[in-house]
């Protein structure tokens, strides 16, 4: 089938300046909302993906894979594990193993009064070692029993505070008591920046309990060479050893990457929120390219006069509002990466950051198209549909 | 490089009808009509407004088809060619000039005549020397780089006239092609296809209300509900 | 520009076949270097793979098979090209003089059907005595002694089972889990343990010998009536603690005590409430939970 020249289908879109202004608005509206949703869903994703080290285990209560809020594992279960698996990283003597206590707890924001619950992790100083990506921005290590936290780096978003609020020295509350925040720490691109973290013995006495709720231990990495080194398997295989304390083991990645399915709601109200608003754009895109075909149904008449397939008309129709939309996503990419990338926000986790990468750049201009193709197909096909006769007719 | 049988005549209608089905009621636009355009010639056709004259072009043009009766253009019977066939063949063997010249807005003169050519297997540089000559035969090649909104309608019936002869086709229909032009732009597209018959040996077959026109033609039909009335007019042979 | 466009397309496929085609002559004529079977080479075992003796006597040309066997201690690989012999990994009772051991040829091939060039010994793993698991086509077959395969996809363990592992015959005076466990069991007490594997969602470890079983005193979930429990081995109608008591975790270790680097589902037809008796030494207690490192396990009918 011959086509129609490309050139008629860009030279189309000049017809009318504001026609164009209008598809191109519209798309770049509609695909910016696409964008904030799909960037939603891919920051959240990408921070549950990638918080936890790559050779990290986490060792918890058999029944919380789900939630290590919910974990309770003896507090003997470190020394065990380090003296039971061969492999487990240590530097200087000091083992990779570190007893955690997670719990979500209310933390009042002192300066300003805000309050929200707050993932608070109680650590030793193993945890320095353990999690890798963690790194002190300002002030120090909190030290046990002088009432001391440190805090993550997206605590001010988790609160809906200014981060002036919640500085090196200012303080916050929980458990009825008032705490110095001692340290401030990053872990760039995950949700471990949300947390508050204490000393552990002080989250043990604030929480009430002698039980702590996991293990997280590095290991080093197997080499088959000298057979140093220790994997997934063998701290499964731990786990299996001692069936009386009900252990379940889990890379710290999975643990967190299974987050994202419990997710799954929030992933879908997002999706299905950018749909409908897409769809309000689509039916508004139909309408006007009704009328802008409308006009042009003896041209189309003649077109067919002359010979051209209808099928060779509608795809240079879909090209022309095609390329309109394109340009809106464009557009609306641009603005998605400068305005949108990184824009910090809130969930019932804690806090991560938009992310507007490729694939969202992806999903936007597929998005476009897609609105272009379809807001063009039911017009097109309908002003394609009378006989070349009466098309001819048409005024 | 028509390909269509030359024997013969180039138009044959057998008992040709066309109706519409409107509701309950049916329209009969055209009724048995049996009509011969031999190669060559230049009909006029006439009538009054609704008396079918659209539709007997549409039906020579390939555009439209009958509900009965065999039409036969150049030999092909055009009743069994398929919608995709059709088109092929109307590319191929029909030039159409429309009363309101049709050209498309968006690109210049030398597009418009240009667009029929695209769906033939003819190089750039082929199409480049045929949408040029026939723009120089329909006296328009100045203006080839005109849009058609900055072209009198004169020019513009031109442009479509160029259009209509550019895939050197062997027949070409005209519905009203004057119809809304002036008297003086009206006489010169007038004398530009009757040249083009004459010189490029076309048959030409066209609509008009306006008896001067006809005057230009070889002969004239009468059209009336459908059928054909009264003979063929010829005219004075050595014009 | 229709043209222009193909024209262009037309070039960058010349282009391409180019420069595959020099890419292609350049990886044949590398010289002696070794075969590279490192893409054949699968993490896992094979599920399900047979003796080479079943092998031998069941393989039909042109069939799939998946076996397993050791390379014989000598005379294992050929010296030129990608071809090893597996023998059949004899049992720890039945005992048969290697030289009647049923034998499998095993050849890498190339696309057209040739054995790769160079021999094999000594890479990914594969020397003499080592376990192997084969997934293949069988070439031909004599149906008594000795088969042919043509290997897809190879899988040896780091920690491969040693020969002799396993019983033809269960000890019928094993003693059944739930049974053993009413008396405390002591580090370094020799056992003969009856059990099904089970005792949670995954009894087994990806990757390592051990596992857990359980003793006739439990029953699984599926021989309840009414339950449709997806996982009847994890026997989650009964109480952890219970659990823990009726049950014992069978590893077979190396010499240090640690489980051997390999997968025990899917071997001699272990899985999920598979009824195994094992005999080993108790090596561990540690709680409630005990440790039997096995010398050799049954799988009981
Ligand atoms: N699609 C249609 N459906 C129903 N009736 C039609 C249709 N097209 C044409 N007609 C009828 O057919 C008849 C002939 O119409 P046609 O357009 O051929 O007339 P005409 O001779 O060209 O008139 P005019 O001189 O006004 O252009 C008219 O009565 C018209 O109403
Ligand atoms: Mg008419």
């Amino acid at each position: 089938m011959r086509l129609i020249p490309f050139d008629y289908a860009v030279r189309n879109l000049g017809r009318s300046p504001l026609r164009l202004a209008l598809s191109v608005g519209g798309a770049s509206v509609v695909v910016l909302l696409v964008i904030v949703a799909a960037g939603f869903v891919r920051g959240m994703e990408l921070a549950l993906a990638t918080t936890g080290g790559r050779h990290n285990v986490m060792i918890l209560g058999a029944g919380s894979e789900e939630s290590v809020e919910r974990s309770e594992i003896p507090a003997s279960t470190p020394s065990l594990l380090e003296a039971s698996v061969p492999g487990i990283r240590a530097d200087a003597g000091v083992a990779y193993v570190s007893p955690e206590v997670h719990a979500m707890m209310p933390v009042e924001c002192e300066s300003t009064g805000a309050a929200r619950q707050v993932m608070m992790r109680g650590v030793t100083p193993a945890a320095s070692l353990v999690h890798e990506q963690v790194r002190i921005v300002e002030g120090r290590w909190p030290i046990a029993g002088q009432g001391e936290v440190m805090i993550g780096a997206a605590s001010a978003t988790v609160l809906g505070v200014p981060s002036a609020a919640l500085a090196v020295g200012g303080r916050v509350r929980f458990d009825g008591r008032s705490w110095e925040i001692v340290g401030r720490f990053a872990s760039p691109g995950t949700i471990v920046e949300a947390e508050t973290w204490i000393p552990l013995a002080d989250l043990l006495a604030a929480s009430r309990r002698e039980t702590i709720s996991c293990v997280i231990v590095t290991l080093q990495p197997y080499d088959e060479a000298s057979g140093e080194g220790a994997e997934f398997a063998d701290i499964d295989a731990f786990t299996k050893t001692r069936p009386d304390l009900e252990l379940v083991a889990m890379p710290e990645r999975d643990y967190y990457g299974a987050l994202a399915r419990f997710f799954g709601p929030v992933r879908l109200v997002a999706w299905l929120t950018a749909a409908l608003i897409a769809t309000g754009g689509l039916l508004g895109g139909l309408n006007t390219m009704y009328a802008a075909f409308a006009s042009r149904i003896r041209e189309l008449g003649t077109l067919q006069a002359l010979g051209f397939r209808r099928a060779a008309i509608l795809w240079s129709m879909v090209q022309e509002s095609t390329l309109a939309t394109t340009a809106g996503s464009l557009l609306a990419c641009a603005a998605g990466v400068w305005l949108l990338d990184g824009v910090a926000v809130r969930f019932s986790m804690g806090a991560f950051g938009l992310v507007v990468d490729q694939q969202v750049i992806l999903v936007a201009l597929a998005s476009g198209v897609a609105l272009g193709v379809a807001g063009t197909l039911p017009p097109a096909v309908r002003c394609l549909r009378p006989p070349i006769p009466e098309a001819l007719k048409a005024a | 490089m028509s390909g269509l049988a030359t024997d013969g005549p180039m138009v044959e209608c057998r008992g040709v009808t066309k109706s519409y089905a409107k509701g309950d009621r049916e329209i009969t636009p055209l009724q048995a009509l049996d009509l011969e355009v031999p190669s060559g010639d230049f009909l006029a056709l006439m009538g009054p407004s609704g008396s079918g004259k659209t539709t007997l072009l549409n039906l020579i043009a390939g555009i439209d088809r009958p509900t009965s009766g065999s039409l036969k253009v150049g030999g092909v019977e055009l009743s069994t060619l398929s919608r995709a066939a059709l088109a092929d063949w109307r590319n191929a063997h029909v030039g159409y000039v429309f009363q309101l010249y049709n050209l498309v807005p968006v690109l210049t003169a030398y597009e418009n005549v240009e667009l029929p050519l695209l769906l033939r297997p003819v190089s750039r540089a082929e199409r480049h020397r045929r949408v040029e000559a026939a723009l120089h035969l329909a006296g328009i090649a100045d203006r080839h780089d005109h849009f058609p909104r900055q072209l009198s309608g004169g020019q513009e019936q031109r442009v479509a006239i160029a259009r209509a002869i550019v895939t050197d086709p062997s027949i070409i229909v005209a519905d009203e092609p004057t119809g809304d032009l002036d008297e003086a732009s009206a006489g010169a597209v007038m004398r530009l296809l009757v040249d083009l018959c004459d010189t490029l040996r076309k048959t030409l077959v066209m609509v008009t209300h306006d008896v001067r026109c006809a005057a230009h033609a070889k002969r004239t039909l009468h059209l009336e509900k459908g059928r054909l009335v009264g003979e063929a007019t010829r005219h004075a042979e050595g014009r | 520009m229709r043209q222009a466009v193909r024209r262009v397309a037309v070039i960058a496929v010349a282009i391409c076949c180019v420069a595959w085609g020099v890419a292609d002559s350049l990886a044949g004529h590398a010289g002696d270097r070794p075969p590279d079977i490192a893409g054949m080479m699968k993490p896992e075992l094979f599920p399900g793979a047979v003796e080479v003796s079943e092998a031998v006597a069941k393989g039909k040309p042109g069939e799939m098979i998946a076996l397993r066997g050791h390379v014989p201690a000598k005379d294992g690989f050929d010296a030129s090209r990608a071809i090893f012999r597996l023998e059949e990994t004899p049992t720890a009772d039945g005992v048969t003089p290697a030289s009647d051991r049923p034998v499998a040829t095993v050849r890498l091939v190339s696309a057209a059907g040739e054995p790769l060039k160079g021999s094999v010994e000594q890479q990914q793993r594969l020397k003499a005595g080592a376990e192997v698991f084969v997934l293949g086509t069988v070439r031909s077959g004599d149906g008594k002694a000795a088969v042919e395969v043509d290997a897809v996809a190879l899988h040896v363990p780091r920690g491969g089972l040693p020969p002799g592992f396993f019983l033809k015959e269960a000890d019928p005076a094993a003693k059944d889990v739930s049974e053993a466990r009413t008396q405390p069991l002591k580090v370094g007490q020799d056992v003969t343990l009856r059990g099904r594997i089970g005792g949670g969602t995954s009894p087994f470890v990806a990757g390592r010998a051990i596992f857990t079983i359980v003793g006739r005193a439990l029953t699984p979930c599926n021989e309840k009536p009414d339950d449709h429990c997806g996982t009847p081995w994890d026997y989650c109608c009964d109480s952890k603690a219970e659990i823990v008591a009726n049950s014992v975790t069978v590893q077979i270790a190396d010499p240090k005590g640690q489980p051997l680097r390999t997968s025990m589902k899917g071997r001699r037809g272990l899985r999920e409430l598979s009824e195994v008796v094992v005999v080993g030494k108790v090596t561990a207690v540690g709680g409630e939970g005990v440790v039997v490192t096995a010398t050799s396990i049954a799988v009981a009918r």
